[in-house]
C-alpha cells in the first residue's frame, strides 16, 4: 500500500535509507503474543490441555531491504504487510505478501524478511513453529541539503545527546499502550528507541528541535516537533491513531488437543456475532451439535441430550445457570470473558457429572498497562466493567450489571397484558443483577508463566427475581408470584510451575438460593457448597505426558416449604378438583458429597497419539453411596501437516441430585447415575492460512436416564408409595457435524456450521418403540460472517436454517370430553411422527466505532429476523382439539445500543 | 432480557391472536355435552378396609376369581355395587333444529379408555336415540359384567394404579353422534364408589347452585330476562359458600386428609361470550376466585332467545346445572 507521495521539494531533501524501515519484528510478535495470552488461560491445566504460546519470537537479525530506485525517485513510501513462518530454528520462511504496494516494494520486502533471524517461539515451553504477521515499512529518511553539513559545521562532529525525551504511546480510543513502537528524531537517525510493554520509551536527544517520528504497526505514522533545552528531561503522552481496527491475528502451530471436538471462541468473535445481541455466551448455540432452543431461550440441547445433562462452568466451577431468568442476558459480563470452550461430547476425564456436553467459560485477568473500563447502557440494564494494575504483578478487574426494568416498567413501559374484566391484569416485573471481581497476583496479562507461582481470587454471582402480579378481575385479593434465584461463588487459584510440571489448585465455595413465594405457598432452598479441584500435569518425555487430578465437592441443601396438602402427591386427586386444604410445613436437609479422581496419559507414537483416561467417582447422596467408573479413550493420527484424524469413545455418568434421593413421595431413594456411551470419529483439515474444516461423526447411547414419574407401589397394608422418578430413560443420537471456519483474520471471521442428526428416546420396559426426541432437528445450518470496514464500521450476518421440531399430528374424529375435569382431550397420531414447518432466519448487526482521544463509543444496531419470518415455536389447539394453531416466535426485532469504553 | 421480554410479549400477543380466531367454549353453537351426573354422586362402602380393595384387585387378577372373600364383606360389596344411580346428561344442539341423536351408554374398565372401546373391556348399558336437552336414565352402573364371570367393578379396581384407594372410579361414557353432520362426542363421567376408611367420612352430596343473578337481580328458571344492545351483563350465582362441604380423603399413607370443597362453575350461552369459561376452585396459592362473570352479546347478531347454561362441580364427582333464558335485541 502506497502510504505517502512526497512533493519534489521534499523529496529532494530526503534520503532513502532502508534502515529507517524498522517498524518491524517486535511490533508484530509482541501484540500477537499479548493477544494469545488474552484468549487462552495461562495455565496448562491438567485435564484439558490448552496450548499456550509461552515465548514469542523476537527479531534477532534484521536485514535492510533494498529501497526500489523507482519508488525513491518518485518519493514513495510504503508499508508491506506479510505473513511469515518463524521456524523452530528461528529462520524465516513461507513469506507471503498480504498487503502489497507494488513499485518493487513487495519483492524487496520479501527478499529482506527471508533473511531475518528470530529467536524461536515456544509453545508450552517447547520450541515450535509459529506464523506471524509482519509489516515492513519503507520510509524515506530526510537528507540535509547538499553542502549544508559542510557549510554549517564542518568540525562539529555528531550531535551530543544532552536531553531526554520520555514518551508514552497511547492508542486513541482504547488507551491501550502501544508496544514495540519505534521513536526517532529525524535530526538524529542513528538514535532510536522502542516502547516497552507499557508503551514507554526513553530517547536520548541533543538539545534543540527534534522532529519526532513514531512508527507503530497498525497505527498511523505520528510526527511532531519537540524542542528541548540542554539537560532537559521531558515526559510526553502521544496518542496514536489506529488504522482500521482489524481483528487480531492469530498464531497457528499450536499443539492439537485430544478431544475430537472442542470449539473455542475468542473474545474478539464473541462480542460481535449477529443475532446474539452482543451476548457472548449465546454464540454457543451457533455451533454444530446444538439444537435450536425454542423462543431463543438459553437451553443447551447438545447431541440429543436434555438441557440438564450439559453442565456449565465458570473458570472450572459449576454454576447453576448461564442466563438471567432462563433466557435473558448471560450472567457473566461479556467484557470479563476470555474465551468459551464448548465440548459437545467426548470431553476429557477432568470433566464429569455430565452425560451431554460441557461449557467452560474462562474469565480474564485485569489489564497490566493502565486502567480501562467500559459502560453499556440500554433500555433495560446498565453494565460496567473496570480493570487496572494495582502494582507490579498485581491486577484487578471488576464488572457489574443491574437491570432497572422494575423501576421503569410500572411507570414508563409497563408490560401489562390486558385481560378480560374477570381476569384483571397481569404485571411481569423482572429484576436481575450480577457481578464479577477478580484479583491476580503474579505475572501480568500477556506475560508467560515461568517457573513459580501465580495466585488469583475470583468472586462472582448473579441474582434473578421475577415477580408476576395479577390484580383485579375476579380475585378477592391481588396475587403475586415471586421467583427468586441467586448464586455466589468465591474461587481461589494457585498455579505452580516448575520445568515440565504444572500444578493447579482451585478451592471454591458457593451459596445458592432458590425460592418461590406464591400466596400461602412458599418454598425456599438454601444450598452451601465447598469444593476443590487439583490438577497435575507432567510431561515426562516427548513420548509421554501424564495428567491427574481430583474434583470434589460437598453440598448441603436446606429446603423449607409452606404448602397446602399436595393434591396428587400426598393424596389421590380427583379430576378437576381444586379443594381447599390446610397448610403444612415441610423441612428437609440433604447432604451430598461427590469426589472424583481422574488420570490421563498421552502416548505420543510419532504421528499417532493415544490417550487413555479414567475417571472414578464416589458419591454420598442423601446418605446413600453411589460409585461410577468412566473409562475413556482418545486417538489422534496426523499423517501429514494440516490433516488430523481423531476418534474417541468412553463412558460418561451423571449422579442424580441429592435432593431427588429423599424418601417418597418427594423423592426416589434408589435412583442411580444416568449413563451414556459416547463415541465420535472425525477429521480436521486446514485448507488455507485461515480456513479449516472439521467433520465429525458421532453416536451416543444414553441409558438409565431419569424419567418421571417413577413406579407406584401398593403395600400389603394398602398404602401407596409413588416414586417421583426412575432410571428407565433410554436414548440414542447419531449424526454428523461439519464446521467450516474462517479464523479471525485482520478483517474477517466467520463459520459455517452444519449438523445432520437424529435423536430418539424411549422408556425401558415399556415395550414402546423409539420415537423422536422433542428437539430432534435433522438439519441445523448456521452461517456466520463478520467483516470490518473502513471508517469504523463493522457488518455481520447470521443465517440459520433448522428442520422443524417433531410434533404429534392431531387426528380429530370425535370430541372427547371429561365431565369431571370439564376439559377435552386430544386424539393424536403416532408420537412425534410429524414436524412443524422448518425454521429459517437472517440476523444482521452493524457497528460503528467513534474513536476519541481517551475513549471509544460503539453504536450498534442488531436486527433479528430481518425478513420477519414467522417461524413456528409451538402449537396451540382450540378447546375441543379440533384444530391446531401455530404460534410464531420473535418477529423482526431491532435493538439499538451504545457502549463506551476507555 | 430483551429477547425474553420480546418473546413473552410476542407469545402473549400470539396467544391473544389465536384466541380471537378460535372457537370460544362459552359459546354453545353446535352439538355439545354440557354436563353429566349421577345421583347419588358417590356410594360409600361402609367399614371398608384397604385390604378389601387389595383383595378385590387380586380377585380380578386371578383367572378363575378364586380369591376368598368373607361372605359378609361380599354381601356388602354386592349391595354397594347394586346401588341404583340416576344418570343425567345435558345435551345442547342449538343448530340441530330438534334432530334425533344416536347414543350409547357404556361402562368400561379403564379411565384412560376415553372412547370406551377397548376390546373386551367395556359394557354397553344402553343404546337409543334422543334429542337435545336433559337425558335421564336409571342405571345400576356398578353391577355390570364383562362376561358372566367377570364383574366390571373388580376389573376397574385391578386396572386402577391405586387399587381404589382414591375411590373406585367407574368410567361411564356417553357415545353421542349426529348422522347428518357427522358430529361425534365421547363424554366420560366417573361413578365413584369409595371405601369408608374413617368414621367421619360421609358420602358426597350433590352440589346444586341455589340460583343465578342477572345484573344483581334474581333470575328464576322460568324468567326470561330482556337484554338489548352490546352492553355487558353481570351474571353470577347466588352465594353457595355454605353449601360447600368439608370432607375427608385418605392420604397415600391412609391418614385422613381434611379438605373443603371449592366448587367450580362453568358459564355458557347460545349467543354472545362470557368473559371467563370457568370460575372457582382454590389455587396453589390458597386464593379462591369470586364467582362474578360478565356476558357480552355477540356483535352483528339478530334478535333472538338466548339459553344460558351454568354447570357446577364440587371436585369429588358431584355435578349439576342450571338453565336460564333471556331475550336479546340488537
Amino acid at each position: 500500500m502506497v502510504q505517502n507521495r512526497l512533493t519534489p521539494t521534499t523529496r529532494g531533501r530526503l534520503l532513502g535509507l532502508g534502515r529507517l524501515a524498522l517498524s518491524v519484528g517486535l511490533l508484530l510478535s509482541l501484540p500477537v503474543w499479548a493477544f494469545e495470552e488474552t484468549v487462552r488461560r495461562q495455565e496448562v491445566d491438567a485435564g484439558v490441555h490448552v496450548p499456550v504460546l509461552t515465548k514469542a519470537p523476537a527479531l534477532v537479525t534484521f536485514v535492510k531491504a533494498q529501497y526500489p530506485d523507482d519508488a525513491r525517485q518518485l518519493g514513495l513510501t510504503a508499508a508491506i504487510r506479510l505473513q511469515v513462518t518463524v521456524n523452530v530454528d528461528g529462520s524465516a520462511s513461507d513469506v507471503t505478501v498480504t498487503e502489497g504496494a507494488g513499485h518493487g516494494f513487495d519483492e524487496a520486502a520479501v527478499d529482506a524478511v527471508r533473511q531475518f533471524v528470530f529467536s524461536p517461539a515456544e509453545v508450552d515451553n517447547t520450541p515450535a513453529p509459529v506464523r506471524i504477521e509482519y509489516v515492513y515499512h519503507f520510509v524515506l529518511e530526510p537528507q540535509l541539503e547538499a553542502g549544508t553539513e559542510d557549510a554549517g559545521a564542518p568540525d562539529a562532529g555528531p550531535p551530543v545527546a544532552n536531553a531526554r525525551l520520555l514518551g508514552t504511546l497511547i492508542a486513541r480510543g482504547s488507551r491501550n499502550r502501544v508496544v514495540g513502537a519505534l521513536a526517532r528524531c529525524d535530526e538524529w537517525p542513528d538514535q532510536e528507541a522502542y516502547t516497552d510493554e507499557v508503551g514507554k520509551f526513553a530517547l536520548p536527544v541533543p538539545a534543540g528541535e527534534c522532529h519526532l517520528r513514531l512508527v507503530a504497526s497498525d497505527f498511523e505514522l505520528y510526527q511532531t516537533k519537540e524542542t528541548l533545552e540542554a539537560g532537559e528531561t521531558r515526559e510526553v503522552n502521544y496518542y496514536l491513531l489506529p488504522k482500521i481496527t482489524g481483528y487480531q491475528s492469530v498464531v497457528h502451530g499450536e499443539r492439537d488437543k485430544k478431544e475430537v471436538v472442542k470449539r473455542t471462541v475468542s473474545r474478539e468473535e464473541l462480542q460481535v456475532v449477529p443475532g446474539a445481541f452482543g451476548d457472548p455466551i449465546r454464540v454457543i448455540q451457533d455451533f454444530p451439535g446444538v439444537a435450536r432452543a425454542p423462543f431463543g431461550l438459553g437451553q443447551l440441547i447438545v447431541r440429543g441430550s436434555s438441557p440438564s445433562q450439559t453442565l456449565t462452568f465458570f473458570d472450572g466451577v459449576e454454576i447453576p445457570l448461564l442466563f438471567h431468568l432462563g433466557g435473558g442476558p448471560s450472567v457473566v459480563n461479556g467484557e470479563f470473558l476470555d474465551r468459551i470452550d464448548f465440548f459437545p461430547g467426548g470431553f476429557g476425564a477432568r470433566y464429569g457429572r455430565a452425560i451431554g456436553g460441557v461449557v467452560d467459560v474462562a474469565s480474564r485477568k485485569g489489564a497490566a498497562d493502565t486502567y480501562h473500563g467500559s459502560a453499556k447502557v440500554d433500555l433495560l440494564d446498565t453494565s460496567l466493567f473496570f480493570e487496572a494494575p494495582l502494582s507490579d504483578g498485581v491486577s484487578v478487574a471488576a464488572a457489574a450489571r443491574r437491570s432497572y426494568i422494575d423501576a421503569l416498567l410500572p411507570s414508563v413501559l409497563p408490560l401489562v397484558v390486558p385481560q378480560s374484566q374477570q381476569s384483571g391484569t397481569l404485571l411481569a416485573i423482572p429484576v436481575y443483577w450480577d457481578y464479577q471481581v477478580r484479583l491476580d497476583v503474579g505475572g501480568k496479562k500477556g506475560e508467560k508463566q515461568s517457573d513459580g507461582s501465580l495466585f488469583s481470587l475470583f468472586a462472582f454471582g448473579s441474582d434473578d427475581l421475577l415477580r408476576l402480579v395479577a390484580s383485579g378481575g375476579n380475585r378477592n385479593t391481588d396475587v403475586s408470584l415471586d421467583v427468586h434465584t441467586l448464586f455466589h461463588r468465591v474461587v481461589g487459584t494457585w498455579q505452580y510451575k516448575k520445568g515440565d510440571t504444572t500444578f493447579k489448585l482451585t478451592p471454591y465455595a458457593g451459596y445458592d438460593l432458590a425460592s418461590i413465594d406464591f400466596g400461602i405457598a412458599k418454598l425456599t432452598a438454601n444450598q452451601w457448597t465447598g469444593g476443590l479441584r487439583a490438577d497435575l500435569g507432567v510431561e515426562t518425555s516427548k513420548f509421554f505426558t501424564f495428567r491427574a487430578g481430583t474434583d470434589l465437592y460437598d453440598q448441603v441443601v436446606v429446603g423449607e416449604a409452606s404448602l397446602p396438602t399436595l393434591d396428587g402427591v400426598q393424596y389421590i386427586s380427583f379430576p378437576g378438583a381444586d379443594a381447599k386444604s390446610s397448610t403444612q410445613r415441610i423441612a428437609q436437609t440433604v447432604n451430598s458429597f461427590d469426589g472424583a479422581l481422574y488420570v490421563e496419559g498421552d502416548f505420543n507414537l510419532g504421528p499417532v497419539t493415544i490417550t487413555p483416561g479414567l475417571r472414578a467417582s464416589g458419591s454420598d447422596l442423601a446418605g446413600q453411596t453411589r460409585n461410577a467408573w468412566d473409562p475413556r479413550l482418545w486417538v489422534r493420527y496426523q499423517p501429514f501437516e494440516g490433516t488430523v484424524f481423531k476418534g474417541s469413545l468412553g463412558l460418561y455418568t451423571q449422579p442424580p441430585p441429592g435432593t431427588s434421593l429423599v424418601p417418597p413421595p418427594l423423592g426416589t431413594p434408589f435412583l442411580t447415575h444416568e449413563r451414556a456411551f459416547q463415541s465420535s470419529l472425525g477429521v480436521a483439515q486446514r485448507l488455507t492460512e485461515y480456513l479449516n474444516v472439521d467433520v465429525t461423526g458421532f453416536y451416543n447411547r444414553r441409558f438409565e436416564n431419569l424419567v418421571s414419574p417413577g413406579k407406584t407401589v401398593i403395600g400389603d397394608d394398602g398404602t401407596v408409595t409413588a416414586y417421583r422418578q426412575a432410571n428407565t430413560g433410554l436414548g440414542r443420537a447419531y449424526g454428523m457435524e461439519l464446521m467450516l471456519r474462517h479464523e479471525v483474520s485482520k478483517y474477517f471471521f466467520g463459520w459455517v456450521a452444519y449438523t445432520l442428526s437424529r435423536s430418539e428416546q424411549t422408556t425401558a420396559g415399556s415395550g414402546n418403540p423409539y420415537v423422536l426426541s422433542p428437539f430432534d432437528q435433522t438439519h441445523i445450518l448456521t452461517v456466520i460472517g463478520s467483516v470490518r470496514l473502513p471508517f469504523g464500521f463493522e457488518l455481520g450476518a447470521r443465517f440459520r436454517y433448522v428442520t422443524g421440531n417433531p410434533t404429534s399430528p392431531l387426528q380429530h374424529s370425535a370430541d372427547v370430553f371429561s365431565a369431571d375435569s370439564y376439559t377435552y382431550s386430544a386424539t393424536f397420531g403416532a408420537t412425534r411422527s410429524a414436524r412443524v414447518p422448518d425454521f429459517h432466519q437472517l440476523d444482521l448487526r452493524l457497528d460503528k466505532n467513534f474513536v476519541f482521544q481517551n475513549w471509544t463509543l460503539d453504536v450498534f444496531l442488531d436486527v433479528q429476523n430481518v425478513y420477519n419470518q414467522k417461524n413456528v415455536e409451538t402449537t396451540f389447539y382450540d378447546y375441543r382439539f379440533r384444530q391446531s394453531f401455530y404460534v410464531s416466535g420473535v418477529p423482526i426485532l431491532p435493538d439499538l445500543g451504545v457502549k463506551a469504553s476507555f | 432480557m430483551r429477547q425474553t421480554l420480546a418473546t413473552l410479549l410476542c407469545t402473549l400477543l400470539a396467544t391473544a391472536a389465536c384466541s380471537g380466531q378460535r372457537d370460544d367454549p362459552t359459546l354453545v353453537h353446535d352439538l355439545r355435552v354440557l354436563g353429566m351426573t349421577f345421583q347419588p354422586p358417590e356410594v360409600l362402602i361402609p367399614a371398608c378396609d384397604p385390604k378389601l380393595l387389595l383383595g378385590l384387585a387380586a380377585a380380578a387378577a386371578s383367572d378363575a376369581g378364586t380369591v376368598a372373600i368373607d361372605p359378609a364383606v361380599l354381601n356388602t360389596l354386592v349391595t354397594t355395587a347394586s346401588t341404583p344411580a340416576k344418570f343425567s346428561t345435558l345435551i345442547a344442539d342449538p343448530a340441530g333444529n330438534g334432530r334425533v341423536l344416536d347414543y350409547r351408554l357404556l361402562a368400561c374398565v379403564s379411565t384412560t379408555d376415553r372412547d370406551c372401546n377397548d376390546v373386551g373391556q367395556f359394557v354397553e348399558m344402553k343404546r337409543s336415540t334422543t334429542t337435545a336437552g336433559q337425558l335421564d336414565l336409571d342405571l345400576i352402573p356398578g353391577f355390570q359384567f364383562l362376561d358372566p364371570n367377570t364383574p366390571l367393578l373388580l376389573q376397574v379396581v385391578q386396572a386402577d394404579t391405586f387399587k381404589g384407594l382414591g375411590g373406585i372410579r367407574l368410567p361411564v361414557v356417553l357415545d353421542l353422534s349426529a348422522h347428518d353432520t357427522g358430529e361425534h362426542i365421547y363424554a366420560q363421567k366417573l361413578m365413584v364408589y369409595s371405601c369408608q376408611f374413617f368414621a367421619d367420612q360421609k358420602a358426597n352430596v350433590q352440589p346444586v347452585l341455589p340460583g343465578m343473578t342477572w345484573n344483581g337481580e334474581s333470575w328464576a328458571e322460568d324468567e326470561v330476562k330482556q337484554a338489548s344492545g352490546t352492553g355487558e351483563v353481570v351474571i353470577q350465582p347466588v352465594d353457595f359458600s355454605a353449601l360447600q362441604e368439608n370432607y375427608l380423603v385418605p392420604s397415600i399413607a391412609l391418614q385422613p386428609v381434611p379438605l373443603v370443597e371449592s366448587w367450580k362453575v362453568n358459564f355458557m350461552g347460545t349467543m354472545g361470550l362470557f368473559g371467563t369459561y370457568e370460575l372457582g376452585g382454590t389455587g396453589f396459592d390458597g386464593q379462591s376466585e369470586r364467582y362474578r362473570n360478565t356476558w357480552k352479546p355477540g356483535e352483528g347478531a339478530s334478535e333472538q332467545d338466548v339459553t344460558f347454561y351454568f354447570v357446577v362441580r364440587d371436585g369429588r364427582g358431584g355435578e349439576s346445572w342450571l338453565t336460564r333464558h333471556a331475550h336479546w335485541k340488537p
